[in-house]
């Protein structure tokens, strides 16, 4: 047998070189995808498509395995004496399972690899593809945690790394996973019924809704194609995951990590969730005591609010709010004025939490009554976002829980993951710097093999 | 329905395409995955780099294909502007004796 010998910095360097090189013909080819269906090529095109996606895949599976084998070279002492045998299984565990390991790209049936249209496709349910592989970079352990979570909410925004009808998961190169969950597809844009092209299930009111009334997985339909997907993809029952989830995605994280044949003996191990964009603290109570958890709520986001208020007695202070809105938008000063009269009427006859509402928002009340008064929207509308914020603040339910409501921005009515990425970026409260820590520390903040796995409904 | 001037647009924009596809092929041709020694693994890295500049030397013929596709439609779009702008200078009877131009196939526009 000859001697082996591997460069690990010269194969981080290709690693780096062969991901981005991978990422940008994946883009043109995505946006071709969509030139294509405007110009009316759709027929003709379908080979550049398949080319370029190849291409892409093959190159991101090789980045894949030159950074694994850079991250084993530095991990353990004498790799150079490792033989041809550890590394082929190096290359295996690079490719995670027979369908893309390298082994298998040598082989003639790589040609007939699947990637899944822009579009996203009805059927392939649980259909792995590869897609742009992560690689951490951090000067120290709280840096490395951020960018981890950043490089995932960042994926969740990112139909080129995950379409409408999938999910990530990401095989590190130590053995973990980290598995990425996004939200509705239809927020901005409801669609009643599931989207007849691809039945995602990451749909509002098909299956986020009925699972937003409930803590379990068996509401959740998301949650439990996600777990059949962990398990058609080859992870290993017992493996330590993490789940970073936005939106629904945040509800699904937390469903799972509450279940406890998922997250227990029997199923796997979930040592960190990220959730960001969704009301979850009822969901809290049921998550296994050694779960490290994040809660992340822009206090403007108005999903996480709209949820907040379904399962609180503010509901007609709310309701009336948004009334308030409807009025102001439909120029209708009476209706306006009516609506802050119900308000004030809901807030003052609420018990508790009605009577701190009120006091906790006069300024912004009388901030509203002046501005109709006055014929100044602006100050009504000042009013009125104050009125519906969430109070700014960090939380530790427990000790392994943390719930960070924080004055983020308001791109997509302060939903988008871009105010999340910003205030992670940001944040200097040591509780969550500490947990940022614990990421690194329990080997997340590293690189991996990023797939996406489809989650379409199946048909009938 | 796209116009000439959108598929005359789009061909120029698949030449270059085309040239830098088929400019990265050769530069990925003549990659050396130094990092690793000779042996099976070099082999397959070297095989696995020989396929991905087939796919990209496919990539970029296809997109050169696609672009002389696209400046054909582009002149039958303009043809067709051409008799349309024609049949609006008639008078009504020649309009009424000749009929509005026919559009040649359903990805034409105006």
């Amino acid at each position: 047998m000859s001697e082996l010998w591997i460069d690990s910095d010269g194969a981080r360097r290709a690693s780096t070189m062969w991901s981005d090189r991978g990422d940008a013909w994946f883009r043109t080819q995505f946006d071709l995808e969509g030139d294509f269906v405007d110009l009316h090529l759709g027929g003709a095109s379908s080979s550049v498509v398949h080319s370029l996606a190849a291409a892409s895949t093959e190159l991101w599976v090789n980045a894949s395995f030159a950074r694994l084998v850079s991250d084993r070279a530095e991990s353990s002492d004498g790799f150079g004496n490792l033989d041809l045998f550890m590394v082929d299984r190096l290359r295996r565990d690079a490719g995670h399972h027979a369908q893309l390991s390298l082994a298998d790209a040598c082989a003639p049936s790589w040609a007939e690899y699947s990637f899944s249209s822009r579009y996203g496709d009805r059927g392939e349910t649980l259909d792995a593809d590869v897609r742009s592989p992560y690689a951490i970079f951090g000067s120290n352990p709280d840096e490395r945690g951020r960018n981890l979570v950043i490089r995932a909410l960042t994926d969740t925004n990112d139909e080129v790394q995950i379409r409408q009808d999938e999910f990530e998961l990401v095989g590190l190169s130590n053995g973990r996973f980290l598995v990425v969950l996004p939200g509705v597809t239809d927020l901005s844009s409801p669609y009643l019924g599931l989207n007849d092209h691809h039945r995602t299930v990451r749909d509002v009111d098909q299956y986020a809704y009925p699972s937003a009334r409930s803590t379990s997985v068996a509401d959740n339909r998301y949650a439990q194609l996600v777990w059949d997907g962990l398990l058609s993809a080859g992870v290993p029952v017992g493996s330590e995951l993490m789940i970073v989830g936005h939106s629904y995605g945040a509800d699904t994280a937390l469903d799972l990590a509450a279940d406890p044949l998922f997250n227990g003996s029997a199923g796997y191990d979930v040592t960190h969730v990220v959730a960001a964009g969704y009301h979850s603290e009822p969901q809290l109570p049921h998550v296994d005591a050694g779960t490290e958890v994040l809660v992340l709520q822009n206090h403007r986001d108005v999903a996480v609010i709209a949820e907040a208020v379904g399962h609180g007695h503010v509901t007609g202070v709310v309701e009336e709010t948004k009334g308030i809105f409807g009025s102001l938008f439909d120029l209708d000063p009476i209706g306006t004025v009516g609506h802050i009269g119900g308000s004030l009427y809901h807030q003052a006859g609420a018990a508790y939490d009605g009577v701190s509402y009120l006091v906790g928002n006069a300024d912004s009340i009388a901030q509203v009554g002046a501005g109709v008064a006055t014929g100044r929207p602006d100050w009504v509308g000042e009013g009125i976002a104050d009125m519906v914020t969430l109070d700014p603040h960090v939380s530790h339910p427990t000790d392994h829980q943390i719930v960070d409501v924080f004055a983020g921005g308001g791109q997509g009515f302060g939903h988008h993951p871009a105010n999340y990425i910003a205030h992670i970026t940001e944040t200097d409260d040591a509780s969550i710097g500490a947990f940022f820590e614990s990421v690194d520390s329990a080997g997340y903040a590293t690189s991996g093999t990023a797939w996406a796995i489809d989650v379409s409904t199946p048909d009938g | 329905m796209p116009t000439a001037a959108e598929y005359e647009d789009a061909a120029g924009r698949y030449l270059t395409i085309s040239e830098n596809l088929m400019r990265e092929a050769g530069t990925v041709a003549g990659w050396v995955p130094g990092f690793v020694s000779t042996g099976l693994i070099r082999a397959s890295l070297d095989e696995s780099i020989r396929r991905i500049s087939n796919h990209l030397t496919a990539a970029g013929e296809e997109m050169y294909r696609l672009a002389r596709m696209c400046e054909a439609r582009a002149m039958v779009c303009a043809d067709y502007a051409r008799a349309v702008l024609r049949y609006r200078q008639l008078t009504f009877a020649e309009q009424l004796a000749q009929g509005y131009p026919s559009r040649p196939v359903t990805w034409a526009e105006l």
